[in-house]
């Protein structure tokens, strides 16, 4: 039996959202419109710079919008994805759901 | 993106993958409620403000409205400030919401108001529903953002 190449559902996984940081913060923007910075590093359970960092790399590949701003005097950020960034997600949730199930 | 190598992940990798990212979650009951409650009373200051028009001076009327651009703003940083999140969806129907609170008001009650003033003084009780018929979309909208709306 031979397999096409680039047929397998591996094939379909993200790049930028295969590193498991990132894929926990796509997967945690996915369910809102917007969060803030705090939120997300105390929900996926990372330091600041490692989300800093993720969240860079994210918002360098479109799929993460980072906003920052004030609520009266305290400086906030807040990271939400992008179109192509849920598309994206969609795309490889997808895959890895048909990995995981055996495809 | 890239698929020039295939991706080192196997079955049971996936499958903890997929594990570890349903088991966690920014959305919550909360900041659904947040985002409801300050779009309910948006429709519900806007209301009262279309309402109030020809039932008090025109001195009344100018703090009145300063009042309701207090409230409106304090509503918008209390809610930035309260919620962590933007709920799926909240920041759509919120404007939906609005928009349509604020069209009624326009087209609908304010008409009326002052049609009804020209043959005898407005009365509280229609105060009570021109606010009522103003604040329902933003009701509305609230009511879907609480339920987590589609």
């Amino acid at each position: 039996m031979s397999a096409s190449p680039g047929q397998h559902a591996r094939h379909r996984l993200d790049e930028v959202i295969h590193a498991p940081v990132r894929l926990s913060i796509v997967a945690a923007l996915a369910q809102v419109d917007e969060a803030e910075f705090g939120h997300v590093r105390d929900t996926i359970e990372v330091s600041d710079p490692t989300l800093s960092k993720q969240a860079a790399q994210l918002e360098a590949a479109g799929y993460v919008t980072v906003r920052k701003g004030y609520v009266g005097k305290r400086p906030r950020t807040w990271l939400s994805l992008t179109r192509a960034g849920r598309e994206a997600y969609e795309r490889h949730l997808e895959a890895l759901r048909a990995i995981a199930g055996g495809a | 993106m890239d698929t020039h190598e295939p991706h080192p992940i196997d079955q049971r990798e996936a499958q903890q993958q997929l594990a570890t990212i349903e088991g966690r979650t920014l959305a919550s009951a909360r900041d659904r409620r947040v985002h409801a409650v300050g779009t309910v009373v948006y429709g519900v200051t806007i209301g009262l403000l279309m309402g109030a028009r020809n039932m008090v001076s025109e001195s009344q009327y100018l703090l009145l409205s300063l009042v309701a651009v207090v409230v409106l703003l304090a509503e918008f940083l209390l809610v930035e400030r309260a919620a962590r999140t933007v709920p799926r969806r909240a920041r759509r129907w919120s404007r939906i919401g609005f928009a349509a609170s604020f069209i009624i008001a326009l087209v609908l009650v304010t008409p009326w108001l002052n049609l009804s003033a020209q043959t005898a003084p407005n009365t509280w009780p229609m105060v009570l529903v021109a606010a009522l018929v103003t604040a329902a979309p933003s009701v509305v909208a609230g009511a879907v953002i609480a339920r987590g709306g589609r």
